[in-house]
């Protein structure tokens, strides 16, 4: 099960527009290794998630997202924007939401740099 | 995969594998949306039978793809209806864990877990879970509410 992620470099980093309607248990392997290849040898200390295409996230998706926090290191963040309402809920319901920072859309985690 | 028309309800006959409980999901939420049932119940629908069906490939059937599940669908009194079998190992202690989520506060960024959401997004999201050995066979049976209580005990802190 492939997932595409297209990169788009910003200031400080990257953002990481997640290319797939699920993930779940089928695309959580895909799904970190394509973002091991995306991050690998960048320094950037923003990585910034885009899940606007993203409409359902499960437990394992969900334990992919941490892992892939964790292989970032305390140096570096790792962001979330424009989540839909299921994976928003997600996100709360496991607290997960405290381990991230989660803006509202794209141009919002944007400006969230700028200033 | 299979699905057979019963009376009632509509039962899924699919394998342990994750291509194919995604499948299932995607033909149950379909049908769900075909009997009325508004998007954001439907969705919780679909969360619930991921996190059972995705539990019953990795502990019941430990991983092998070719176990079979069964899981029975019906609609009644605002409530969704399911019923999931299969033919693995047991749930520890004959009893569905209670599930839990660790404070992300309290964890060291190394011990943040990766894993076992699954049954605290089961026991948040559903009104009712009832679980059986019969012989060889898991029972589980589920209701699902369009906002159970227990959603939005869980939305407004941590369990």
């Amino acid at each position: 099960m492939d997932v595409r992620l297209d990169i788009e470099p910003i200031r400080n980093g990257m953002i990481v527009k997640v290319c797939a309607s699920r993930v779940d248990a089928a695309a959580a392997l895909a799904f970190r290794d394509a973002f091991r290849q995306a991050t690998a040898g960048t320094d950037g200390k923003r990585v910034i998630l885009d899940m606007e295409e993203v409409t359902f996230l499960d437990s394992s998706g969900l334990g992919t997202l941490v892992a892939m926090r964790k292989s970032l290191g305390q140096d570096r963040q790792l962001e979330l924007t424009t989540l839909s309402p299921l994976v928003d809920k997600v996100m709360r319901l496991t607290a997960m939401d405290k381990v991230f920072a989660i803006h509202p859309n794209r141009d919002a985690a944007i400006q969230t740099q700028a200033q | 995969m299979q699905v057979i028309r019963g009376q009632s309800d509509m039962i899924w006959s699919l394998t342990s594998h994750p291509h194919s409980v995604r499948q299932a999901l995607a033909q149950i939420t379909a049908y769900l949306r075909t009997r009325g049932v508004q998007e954001a119940h439907c969705l919780n629908v679909e969360l619930v039978l991921a996190e059972v069906l995705n539990n019953i490939c990795e502990h019941a059937y430990c991983g092998a793809d070719d176990g079979r599940i069964l899981t029975s669908i019906s609609c009644g009194n605002d409530m969704v209806h399911c019923h999931i079998t299969d033919k693995g190992s047991a749930m520890p202690g004959l009893m569905p864990p209670m599930g839990y989520f660790r404070d992300p506060d309290t964890c060291d960024f190394d011990d943040l877990p990766e894993g076992g959401f699954g049954w605290g997004l089961i026991r948040a999201i559903a009104a009712d879970v009832q679980y059986e050995r019969r012989n060889v066979e898991n029972h589980l049976f589920l209701q699902i509410a369009p906002e159970s209580e227990a959603y939005s005990r869980a939305v407004s802190g941590i369990v």
